[in-house]
């Protein structure tokens, strides 16, 4: 018996369930991409992590300058380590004699390493001028002792007296902050800003000069055995990995026995990573789950077409005496078919994008997510076709056989209670709850394993969306009823003498026409949404890479190598636009050293972006003018401002070096102003004032960066700059594209990207789908009435003036209203992820184009949906009219 | 001499069904002139709704030749020349009974105040207390007459119905074929009704008998007394 209801079904119903079964596919194959992405993620960001070329541990010995039994106990519980000892002593200062001048730093660090470190761990280190064979200054130190590589530089050492050494380099230090942190008793790295002095030797010169030091002042001095291991055993989890990096140093810690306390740097990076893991399975909810959502509606709205007819096969099952169960189980039968089907042709749709398209990597581990999101396809397709199966099994056969819900206009309880402006004003409460704690909607507390993602505040987009649907459908009702004037009126061009009974039809028909209209905005909301929240994410990349690198291209010296020296050459190179020498100082802020950025207010912008969010007031172009008109002017840190009770108008004494006599000098300036970020700056605190005072104060009129404007291809023209400036070894020329892969986050560098782009590419089909699928609702009825209107001898003209008009008003509708409702979960979408965000964006980024092409294939979708009904219409009259 | 208005000759017509070939129409050949007042009777599946097909051009013939002489081009048939009322009530569901009628006049582009003329053709039937009223809001009978309505609205040369009176009880059925005759006495329009009511062909002035897809008598019959 089922077999042959099976057979019968495939046999009269083929297409309509390979259309049910392709919805069902289209939200399988995207919640098991979900789901492939998420894992993927987790992984890529465990990897990108612990891939770092950095000291996972720093071991500080404790109550024994001997290593050897740490490096034993490290060997013994980890395989594969890389070791290295590296010794730490305070200095008095350093002291350089240069150019017939003295100068003397304040306190520092001297560094013992063995000859080896700089190559296990090449990121520690960048040479600057010199070589690595010998003393190394760090770059501010030798910016402070105006000291060269060949220079004499004398180490004033704590109880012991001056020694001098000949430097035989100069590096940057892109980790000083976790090279140089203090090793707690507890093993926490405590944040400390690094010392400004550092002087670099070999252990062995080390050991020469600081060895009595580190056994008679041991206060000052320390011994720690740096560690890195092999990531390859760690979990793909980011919190996994945290967990077991946490137990693999505490393993070792208890080796130890107390002669070693270990800061887990390995344990910190991941702890990090684990919070962008929560992000992206986050956004990967909220960018993805609306659009297996829509799918899940279009395969309704495909199945509702043919609820007609079931409910009349169910009358004719009822009055043949057949058992509700045996009616139940023919739906269910039908259910299966579309079910399984649509399951597994979104399976291997799936498993082809993500592992022949993205290549992601095909782990068991990804069985669960395919078979989770088969299971949820099957289980949606049992619910689509049981629901309307079984209320029909609660009426009678007559009444299912005269039952129609077609003009069914009664209000539906939703309306009656107002569900639509409950679920916005509830969405609104709690989007203002997330507001108020900063939109912390993922936190992992420092130390702890678990981290927390606060659910709650999915409520707020989801409820927004739900609310907003039903919000439209109530406005829809509303116009529809009350603005038949105005629908006459708009629908003249396209229906002419037919535009009266064509709004009447539609209006009484609105019920069906607005489950379309909201489908095909929700849709086009869903594909809205993540497009404008893909695009302001990559602005906002763009924006932190240009904060970054200072401008399209940075060129960057030294302050004995300054790059404006070179600003013709720069200039000539072809496809550079506009170059804008910015001056890189130190200055002293009482007794803390910050940078000093000097610059032209007048013309930086020409270079590089001057945004709002830059500057305390949020106004750039008047922050600007400020500084341009007060010529002594600097605009100083938040955090500057509290510690010295700063107001504007106050006046503030720096000291700067001075390019005569290479001290440092006391300059006054006046507080102007608050800035936040500055290109090229750190995150910490820094000044900006007029390059002009800088230079008269000085004596220094060069400038050690210079930001070019590029007309073309920034990595092209930095590449032709490299060649250019090539016999200039200290210059250091960037683009910003090198910048923004250097510094985007793994969460979005590797996944958030391909995740968009791939529900970029399902949101096309899906906005078709629901547009040409909206016929597919009353489709009975239209022919029957086509058959009726073609007998009284309308012509093909008349018909389409019919569904013309109704497909655009449903198509327009439904872009208007996705587009604003697309807009607006955008919006919260990024306020709520507000942490993904660096710098947080001022406006959303809309991709104009990529709407356009969204709306473009709705509207082909559209003509081809009219014109398939309209070869229908001309069908045998003779055929159609035995229909009615 | 009455103007011809439809020619057939040795028309046939045959569908291809699953179990075989079904002939609907078979040899027939006959004419219809202006004034006609026709009665095709005969049992179910004889071929009377095949017939009134092919005169109102909803179907084509397998064989044989139709032609419409006196009604103009063939393209241009319905519903300027031809008026229908079919077997069911054929009412499009999301229009009201007005705005039903008023379908062929918006398609015949040829009047200023179409709704007016749809009025006064529903006052005929005395339906215009039904003019808004949807029609899942109508009897079956209710539902008929204003088919009828709709077929005569835009004053055809021939009115084609096709069991008129199968949902209406004899008095209403009476009536609707009384109103259907004076309606075409007065614009001197050719009827034509498919019906197995003997007492409507009765009424008639000519009957023509169908039969397994035959017009049993090629010639016109005077009415069945």
């Amino acid at each position: 018996m089922m077999a042959a209801w099976m057979s019968g079904l495939l046999r009269v119903r083929g297409p309509a369930l390979l259309a049910s079964a392709g919805g069902v596919a289209v939200a399988v194959a995207l919640l098991a991409l979900l789901g492939l992405f998420i894992a993927n993620s987790a992984a890529t960001m465990t990897v990108r992590a612990v891939s770092v070329i950095a000291p996972d541990w720093q071991i500080q010995l404790q109550g024994t300058t001997d290593a050897g039994p740490t490096i034993a106990a490290i060997t013994e519980a980890q395989q594969a380590a890389t070791l290295e000892t590296v010794d730490y002593a305070d200095i008095e200062s350093l002291t350089a004699n240069t150019d017939g001048t003295t100068q003397t730093t304040g306190a520092g660090k001297a560094v013992g390493l063995d000859p080896g470190y700089h190559l296990m761990f090449p990121r520690q280190f960048r040479l600057l001028a010199g070589s690595f064979d010998g003393p190394l200054l760090a770059q501010q130190t030798a910016a402070n002792l105006h000291a060269a590589p060949g220079d004499q530089v004398i180490i004033g050492r704590l109880g012991n007296s001056p020694v001098s050494v000949t430097i035989a380099g100069i590096v940057e230090m892109p980790s000083a902050d976790q090279f140089f942190q203090v090793v707690g008793t507890t093993g926490q790295a405590v944040p400390v800003a690094p010392p400004d002095n550092v002087i670099l030797l070999s252990s062995a010169k080390w050991r020469e000069l600081f060895e009595t030091q580190l056994e008679t002042l041991p206060q000052t001095a320390s011994r720690q055995v740096h560690a890195s291991f092999d990531h390859k055993v760690l979990p793909g989890d980011p919190v996994a990995a945290y967990v077991e990096a946490l137990a693999a140093a505490n393993n070792v810690s208890a080796r130890l026995a107390g002669e070693g306390i270990i800061a887990n740097n390995l344990a910190v990076r991941l702890d990090g990573v684990r919070l962008d893991a929560l992000f992206a399975k986050v956004l990967f909810m909220f960018l993805g789950v609306p659009g297996a959502i829509v799918a899940v509606l279009l395969t309704m709205l495909i199945v509702l077409a043919g609820n007609d007819r079931r409910r009349h096969e169910i009358a004719l099952l009822q009055m043949r005496g057949a058992s509700p169960s045996r009616s139940i189980a023919f739906a269910g039968l039908e259910a299966l078919m579309v079910g399984v089907a649509g399951a597994a042709a979104g399976v291997v749709l799936a498993w082809f994008v993500a592992v022949r398209l993205l290549a992601l990597p095909a782990g068991i581990a990804s069985l669960g997510w395919y078979a989770g999101a088969a299971l949820c396809g099957i289980g949606a397709a049992l619910l689509i076709f049981l629901v309307p199966a079984i209320a029909a099994m609660q009426r009678t056969a007559i009444q299912n056989l005269s039952f129609t819900g077609t003009h069914n206009l009664a209000s539906p309880a939703w309306k009656r209670l107002w569900l639509d402006v409950a679920l916005l004003i509830i969405a609104l409460i709690v989007f203002w709850q997330t507001s108020a704690t900063g939109y912390q909607v993922v936190a992992a507390p420092e130390g702890v394993a678990t981290a927390v993602v606060d659910y709650k505040a999915y409520l707020a987009p989801g409820l927004l969306w739900i609310g907003l649907a039903l919000l439209l459908l109530r406005l829809w009702t509303l116009f529809m009823t009350n603005g038949k004037a105005v629908l006459r009126m708009l629908l003249m061009p396209v229906a002419e003498r037919f535009s009266g009974i064509v709004t009447m039809a539609m209006s009484r028909d609105r019920a069906r026409i607005g489950k379309g209209v909201v489908l095909v905005a929700l849709a086009f909301s869903f594909a809205v949404s993540t497009a404008i929240f893909n695009s302001t994410y990559e602005q906002q990349a763009r924006v932190d890479a240009a904060l970054t690198n200072g401008a399209d291209v940075a060129v960057t010296g030294t302050a004995l190598d300054p790059a404006s020296l070179e600003l013709a050459r720069i200039a000539s190179v072809p496809g550079v636009k506009w170059t804008e020498p910015l001056q890189h100082r130190f200055a002293y802020v009482g007794t803390d050293l910050q940078d000093l950025y000097g610059i032209d207010p007048a013309t930086i912008g020409k270079a590089t972006a001057m945004s709002d969010a830059y500057f305390a007031g949020g106004n750039a172009r008047a922050t600007l003018a400020r500084l341009k008109a007060t010529p002594d002017g600097i605009l100083v840190s938040d955090e500057t401002v509290t510690d010295f009770q700063l107001k504007p108008g106050d006046g503030i004494n720096l000291r700067l070096q001075s390019g005569k006599d290479h001290a440092f000098h006391t300059v006054p300036f006046t507080f102007i102003g608050v800035v936040r970020e500055f290109p090229t700056a750190p995150t910490d605190s820094f000044l900006v004032a007029n390059a002009s005072y800088v230079a008269e104060a000085t004596g220094i009129a060069s400038a050690e960066t210079v930001l070019v404007k590029t007309t073309g291809d920034p990595a092209a023209v930095a590449g032709t700059m490299r060649t250019a400036l090539d016999n200039e070894g200290a210059l250091k020329v960037t683009d910003i594209g090198e910048t923004a892969r250097r510094i985007g986050s793994s969460l979005v560098a590797v996944d958030l990207h391909g995740l968009t782009a791939l529900e970029l590419a399902f949101a096309l089909p899906i906005i078709a789908g629901a547009v040409g699928l909206v016929f597919a609702l009353g489709l009975e009825e239209r022919r029957r009435n086509f058959a009726i209107l073609l007998a009284l001898g309308a012509k093909a003209r008349h018909l389409g003036a019919f569904l013309w008009s109704e497909a655009l008003v449903v198509y327009v509708t439904g872009l208007v209203s996705g587009l604003a409702i697309g807009i607006i979960l955008a919006w919260v979408l990024v306020k709520m992820m507000t942490d993904v965000f660096d710098p947080p964006p001022e406006t959303l980024a809309i991709p104009w184009l990529y709407l356009a092409l969204l709306a473009l294939v709705g509207l082909a979708a559209v003509g081809a949906s009219v014109m398939v009904q309209l070869r229908k219409g001309a069908e045998p009259l003779s055929f159609a009219l035995r229909k009615l | 001499m009455a103007e011809l208005l439809v020619q057939m000759s040795a028309l046939s017509r045959r569908f291809s069904l699953a179990g075989g070939e079904v002939v609907a129409l078979d040899d027939v050949s006959c004419e219809i002139v202006r004034g006609d007042r026709i009665a095709i009777v005969g049992p179910s599946g004889s071929g009377k709704s095949t017939l009134l097909a092919m005169i109102a051009k909803l179907d084509e013939p397998s064989n044989g030749h139709i032609a419409w002489p006196g009604l103009g081009s063939p393209a241009d048939l319905r519903p300027r020349h031809i008026g229908l009322a079919f077997q069911t009530p054929s009412l499009i569901a999301a229009l009201t009974v007005a705005e039903n009628v008023e379908v062929p006049l918006l398609v015949l582009d040829g009047t200023d105040d179409p709704r007016k003329e749809a009025l006064i053709a529903l006052d005929r039937l005395q339906l215009a207390h039904l003019a808004d009223r949807l029609p899942e809001e109508l009897s079956g009978g209710q539902a008929q007459r204003v088919t009828v309505a709709r077929a005569m609205v835009t004053r055809p040369d021939l009115l084609l119905a096709d069991e008129p009176t199968g949902q209406l009880d004899q008095s209403t059925g009476q009536s609707l074929i009384h109103l259907l005759a004076e309606h075409a006495e007065m614009t001197n329009t050719a009827l034509v009704i498919a019906t197995h009511d003997p007492a409507i062909a009765r009424q008639m002035k000519t009957a023509w008998r169908m039969d397994h897809g035959k017009l049993e008598m090629n010639r016109r019959l005077r009415a069945v007394s």
